[in-house]
């Protein structure tokens, strides 16, 4: 297969993403348990035909025609399922700063706090006077937001760094 | 961090990444898979993963889960061992996914002759 005819088969392979989500949309509208359970593996099947016969192989044949790297990502953005809860963006940022800055800068900012901001999670630190004065002159509370959606990481720094670093 | 744009970096994030600087090792990449193959499978689909395994491709983790799965149509769901690909500039997580293990139908197409 030339590789003009490979992208235009990937292509049309590719543009089932958006009918099988309207495909699973339906089915999940059936009330009988059974036909709803049969008919959504039904289309899961055909959704795994596709990939496994089609876009796969093509994209084997010619790996730089592999354009998309988001895998099942798609699916749950069409379905509005976020992956991260407030316990895990708390946890993702307690983990990050224990391995950049060690257990003690985690132990000065506990508890870590979280709060809702619509797409993502606002977490930060409850750095007393006394625990901030333990600590690097200027360095305050970590103040960290986090995408609900896919955990991306989206603010990362400690509010005196802020200060120090960029006069806000 | 107030001036962001909502669902977009700020400039903490925009100047590691410009310098480079990455948050995510290959041990905090594990646990986020974790967290959110817990949350989202339950635990005892974890434990059937365990363990977990992460490797490094390009500015990436790739964290798999080592499942042994089959395809067997009784099951209401399709069963699949746990891949997820997670950014290491800032845990974003790229791809979440399920290797199944799809049916072939090998046997010969029903003759319609009778």
């Amino acid at each position: 297969m030339n590789k003009d005819v490979a992208n235009s088969l990937l292509s049309l392979s590719k543009s089932f993403d958006d009918i099988i989500v309207k495909m699973f949309s339906e089915v999940e509208k059936i009330a009988n348990e059974t036909a709803k359970s049969r008919f959504n593996n039904a289309v899961a099947d055909l959704m795994g035909n596709v990939a496994r016969d089609l876009i796969f192989p093509i994209e084997n044949m010619y790996p730089d025609l592999r354009t998309d790297n988001s895998e099942g990502m798609w699916l749950l953005r069409a379905n509005k399922i976020d992956l991260i809860t407030s316990s895990t963006a708390v946890e993702i940022i307690r983990r990050v700063v224990c391995d950049r800055y060690g257990q003690d800068e985690v132990d000065r900012n506990e508890p870590l706090t979280v709060k809702d901001d619509g797409d993502s999670w606002l977490v930060r630190g409850t750095m007393s006077a006394s625990a901030a004065r333990s600590g690097r002159a200027w360095m305050g509370p970590i103040r960290g937001r986090v995408a609900k959606f896919d955990g991306q990481i989206l603010g990362f720094i400690f509010e005196g760094d802020s200060e120090k670093l960029f006069g806000v | 961090m107030s001036a962001s744009i909502p669902d977009q970096p700020d400039y903490s994030m925009l100047s590691r990444r410009w310098s480079g600087s990455k948050l995510v090792t290959s041990q905090i990449a594990l646990e986020i898979a974790r967290l959110v193959h817990t949350q989202a499978e339950g635990e005892n689909d974890l434990a059937n993963n365990a363990p977990l395994a992460a490797a490094a491709e390009g500015d990436t983790w790739i964290v798999t889960g080592s499942k042994v799965v089959r395809h067997d149509s009784s099951m209401e769901k399709l069963d699949g061992s746990l891949r997820m690909v997670i950014s290491q500039f800032d845990a974003q997580i790229v791809s979440y996914t399920l290797t199944f293990v799809l049916p072939r139908n090998l046997a010969p197409p029903k003759s319609n002759d009778t």
